[in-house]
């Protein structure tokens, strides 16, 4: 019979032990620095939903992991 | 060897469209469009009291995390809260956040994430039963059999 919960293949996918932090760049913020509108902006890892669902669980694993120590 | 069951649950031709497109709750726009509008709306609901307890009942009848997060997620996209593929981004967070519940009121549960037992019958195991039992069991040596020739014309006997 096919398997039809992929929630353990799901969980598994995650991998949030190798979650990249983004990391801040640092602008020039003086008043003639190059304006960057939203389209222009490189694309980061923080705007995958899968990433910020990563973010969540590593917080509450922290948690279980302090609960269990 | 086990042979692959049929799947009997499965939906039936047209089930799908004994109402009207739209009336079903997963055919209108979700209420919550993005995984954080979702997330935001589990962790509310799983941060009830009512809902601890419930689930750490269930958690004690060993049913497995994966699954409920399963059906949990399930019936939110029946209820028109998400989309389906919202509903995955968000199930492996629902498992974790059960497991700090389970963890947090001391359960031993079933996460449902060990490894699966291999229910398929490798054929090296069965190869190696053949090599043992090879001798101990007498080889019936199968005699063809004679088959009976039937007349089959109009005016043959009837038996």
């Amino acid at each position: 019979m096919p398997r039809v919960n992929p929630a353990r293949e799901l969980y598994f996918n995650m991998d949030i032990e190798n979650l990249e932090q983004p990391k801040q760049k640092e602008e020039a913020t003086g008043l003639l620095a190059p304006r960057k509108s939203p389209t222009q902006q490189p694309a980061s890892m923080v705007n995958e939903p899968a990433f910020r669902v990563g973010q969540h669980m590593s917080i509450i694993r922290k948690k279980r992991e302090a609960l269990n120590a | 060897m086990l042979e692959e069951t049929p799947l009997l649950d499965a939906p039936i031709a047209g089930m799908s469209l004994t109402h009207e497109l739209g009336a079903r709750p997963w055919q209108s726009p979700p209420q919550y469009k993005t995984v954080d509008e979702a997330v935001e709306y589990y962790m509310e609901r799983m941060a009830t009291d009512d809902f601890m307890e419930q689930l750490e009942g269930v958690m004690e009848m060993g049913i497995p995390l994966t699954t409920l997060a399963n059906i949990i997620q399930q019936s939110s996209v029946m209820e028109g809260k998400h989309s389906l593929d919202v509903g995955m981004l968000v199930m492996p967070l629902l498992i974790e956040m059960m497991m700090l519940i389970g963890d947090n009121a001391e359960i031993e549960y079933d996460s449902g994430l060990e490894d699966l037992p291999d229910t398929k019958t490798k054929d090296t195991l069965i190869a190696s039963v053949r090599k043992d039992m090879q001798g101990k069991i007498e080889e019936v040596k199968e005699e063809p059999v004679e088959e009976e020739e039937t007349k089959s014309g109009l005016m043959a006997r009837r038996k």
